[in-house]
């Protein structure tokens, strides 16, 4: 539309209020006035009636209930005339040949008057009253709705719903931008003409109080600015649309918006207060538990697995057990026990990093270090393996932390030795594809069902059919997630139960010179 | 044996393991120390001037850290470091505040007895100025500028041999990124690991009998590199060679 077209819009808009408003009620007061002098006409040619002048109070308290005292004065002045004129001799004239009449006609404005000031005031009460009632149960409603909230953004939600209805006027809100991920504040924000959203914004981050509530934009728009919690200023804001027209309605806006923001505030805060104590404290607690705990096992087996280590290899190389084939095997036993029970102070320690993942620390590194470290941790488990490696000679290198990666992919050995039986071969390679270095471990053990690849990796999972054998389940999701940790993905393939499972671990590897 | 027998200090918390690494150490024929804090060790270093100094990182009165900087600051003493398991950070800065060399707990005597003579071996040639390093079938001879696999002398980069010239004079003992990167090329290359790398891969394919399984040039995940102190010459290591007459522990 253009400015033209939409000023003569405005305009008939005006006019047409302006009928409404101020037209309308008069033509109806003098209408009133009109019927209530032809009910007189009718009556006093069938019955002799002298107080005239009292029924003409009728359109004058009339008036006054529905449209208010100007209309009302209007109509007692009319009724006055008519009465004069219609019914008071002389007849048709406004002349008054008894004095008793023109007392009474006197007595009859001043009674008008008085009660038309009543009648109004006591209209205008019960409009207030409505009013009161009205914003009562709209307050009611939207207390409901916040007391049906349960995090921050419910909060705003509501306010968008209800704050618009209670002041009658489009409202826009602008949440904090740390809950609203910066895309959703400027969404918001795209609604409101420029220097608006800048005001709001400026609103929100500067702790100071606003100079003037109100502001206008370009177009001449009035916007009223309010902040949602006067003690929080980053809970955000809203702006209401006053509209072009003069701001005598601000201050019934800005009361209806106070009252309403200060419910939304309190809300917002208990909720925003909750949510951030809910989420740093279990989080946070609960991790401090499981990683004090787990370090503590951790350190608590470190010494005496280290004085038995050093212990069972003095054992097993004195001679006397040397030449012993029963005291030489079962020094041989207590060696590689001893290695799995360091295995598992490895997993504690490893599980406890996985979880916290601060620790990364990536560096360009060479994939067939990874593998051999890998593959030298767990030499005890591969012992009874064929292993077969294929390493390209001239993989790029990889930006990871390579203690995670081989502490990764040993896990994945251990898997493999685990489920598939001895003698059997266990291949494992690295190769270059496209922009990635994929390091893969091939096993010919008990494999997966589809159901078992897709569940194999949460923590824990043991499927049935390996319930015969030991271990706690984690080892693929440590895996996974250190694997994920350092960028990159694992997959698991399988041809199906008893057909093997490869376990692929892919880098990106950009383009380097080799 | 004509040269006096050589001191070691051991410091660790815990009785046990004392005990273990004076066992290990008895049998190869060491003067064993003992200390069971921070405090205790600093006073016996000081006073009694050790060969040796097996360290636990784990002491209650003072971090690891710190006792390996005091001691640095007055001794040049070899100092071994035993360490927890996954904390290559605290491996690093304890090799760049001049430990020569750790092993990880759960150990291997041998293991320990290896670096710990690779270490104190390193100490005499410096102290003696020997050129000539043997590592398996490596020769290293610095004052020719060669090294030579089983008597064939191999072609290197000026680099290169620069890198094979740090490995060797420490060999044995491990060497961090950083400290390679800071010989070999220079302060401004410091955090460069990737030449690192790649350089380690050619010397591999000239050095190693199979590049693919390293036995020579060794990775120490995450830490750096060190040629591997078992290959070194047995004979090379007296006095510190198990006496004739009791069973080998390494």
């Amino acid at each position: 539309m253009d400015k033209g077209a939409e000023g003569g819009q405005a305009r008939l808009g005006d006019v047409m209020f302006r009928f409404r408003r101020h037209v309308f009620p008069l033509a109806m007061t003098l209408a009133a006035v009109a019927g209530v002098t032809a009910a007189l006409f009718l009556l006093t040619s069938y019955v002799p009636f002298r107080s005239i002048a009292i029924v003409y109070l009728i359109p004058v308290l009339f008036a006054a209930m529905r449209w208010g005292l100007v209309p009302a004065l209007v109509a007692t002045a009319a009724g006055v005339l008519c009465a004069d004129f219609f019914f008071y001799p002389p007849i048709y004239s406004l002349d008054i040949y008894d004095w008793q009449n023109g007392v009474e006609l006197v007595m009859f404005g001043a009674v008008a008057i008085i009660t038309s000031n009543l009648a109004d005031g006591l209209k205008q009460q019960i409009e207030r009253a409505r009013r009161h009632e009205e914003e009562t149960l709209h307050l009611y409603a939207f207390s409901r709705r916040l007391a049906l909230c349960s995090s921050p953004a419910d909060v705003y939600a509501a306010i968008e719903e209800h704050l618009a209805g209670m002041v009658s006027r489009p409202v826009v809100v602008i949440g904090r931008p740390a809950l609203s991920a910066g895309e959703q504040r400027d969404e918001a924000a795209s609604h409101l003409p420029v220097e608006i959203a800048a005001a709001v914004r400026a609103l929100i981050d500067s702790p100071a109080e606003p100079l003037s509530p109100v502001v206008r934009d370009e177009k001449g728009t009035a916007w009223l600015l309010q902040r949602i919690s006067a003690e929080h200023p980053d809970a955000g804001a809203v702006a209401i649309d006053l509209g072009a027209g003069p701001l005598a309605a601000t201050e019934a806006v800005t009361r209806r918006a106070t009252l309403a923001l200060a419910d939304a505030a309190a809300t917002w805060h208990h909720l925003d207060i909750a949510r951030v104590l809910a989420e740093t404290n279990l989080r946070t607690e609960n991790e401090l538990l499981r990683d004090a705990l787990l370090a503590s096992v951790a350190h608590e087996l470190r010494a005496p697995l280290t004085a038995l280590h050093a212990a069972a290899g003095a054992v097993a190389g004195a001679p006397t057990v040397t030449r012993d084939p029963e005291l030489a095997n079962s020094a041989q036993i207590l060696r590689q026990e001893l290695e799995r029970l360091t295995e598992v102070e490895a997993l504690l320690e490893t599980s406890r990093l996985a979880r916290q993942g601060a620790r990364l620390r990536r560096d360009w590194s060479e994939p067939a270090d990874i593998i051999h470290a890998a593959l030298d941790s767990k030499r005890g488990r591969l012992a009874r393996h064929h292993v077969v490696r294929t390493i390209d000679p001239s993989l790029p290198l990889i930006e990871v932390d390579p203690v995670l990666v081989a502490e990764a992919l040993g896990q994945v050995l251990d898997n493999a030795a685990k489920y598939s039986p001895p003698g059997s071969t266990i291949a494992i390679s690295a190769q270059q594809r496209g922009n990635r270095v994929v390091l893969s471990v091939r096993d010919h053990g008990s494999g997966l069902t589809e159901d078992e690849r897709l569940l194999v990796s949460k923590p824990q999972f043991r499927g049935a059919r390996q319930a015969g054998i030991p271990g706690s389940g984690l080892g693929l999701w440590i895996a996974k997630t250190l694997v994920a940790a350092n960028g990159g993905e694992i997959e698991l393939a399988s041809e199906g139960p008893g057909r093997g499972t490869t376990v692929t671990l892919r880098f990106p590897a950009p383009n380097q010179r080799s | 044996m004509s040269a006096p027998a050589p001191t070691v200090l051991v410091v660790d918390d815990e009785t046990q393991i004392r005990r273990l690494l004076r066992a290990g150490f008895d049998v190869v024929g060491f003067n064993v120390h003992e200390a069971k804090t921070a405090a205790e060790a600093i006073r016996s270093a000081s006073l009694s001037a050790p060969d040796l100094i097996i360290l636990d990182l784990r002491l209650p009165d003072m971090p690891g850290t710190e006792v390996v900087q005091r001691i640095r600051s007055w001794s040049n003493v070899p100092l071994i470091i035993l360490s927890g398991l996954s904390a290559e950070d605290e491996k690093i800065r304890l090799l760049e505040l001049g430990a020569d060399d750790y092993v990880v707990k759960p150990f291997g005597m041998g293991e320990l007895i290896a670096r710990a003579r690779a270490t104190m071996r390193r100490h005499q040639h410096a102290a003696s100025g020997q050129s000539v390093i043997r590592v398996g079938p490596l020769t290293f001879d610095f004052a020719a500028r060669s090294v030579t696999h089983e008597g064939r002398r191999i072609a290197l980069t000026r680099k290169e041999y620069r890198l094979l010239q740090v490995l060797a004079r420490h060999a044995g003992n491990v060497l961090t990124h950083q400290q390679l990167l800071k010989e070999v090329w220079d302060a401004s290359h410091m955090n460069d690991t990737h030449y690192l790398r790649i350089m380690v891969r050619n010397l591999r394919k000239k050095i190693e009998p199979d590049p693919a399984k390293p036995i020579i040039l060794l990775t120490e995940l995450g830490v750096g590199y060190r040629l591997n102190g078992e290959l070194l010459p047995r004979s090379e290591l007296l006095p510190l060679a198990a006496p004739a007459h009791a069973p080998g522990l390494s």
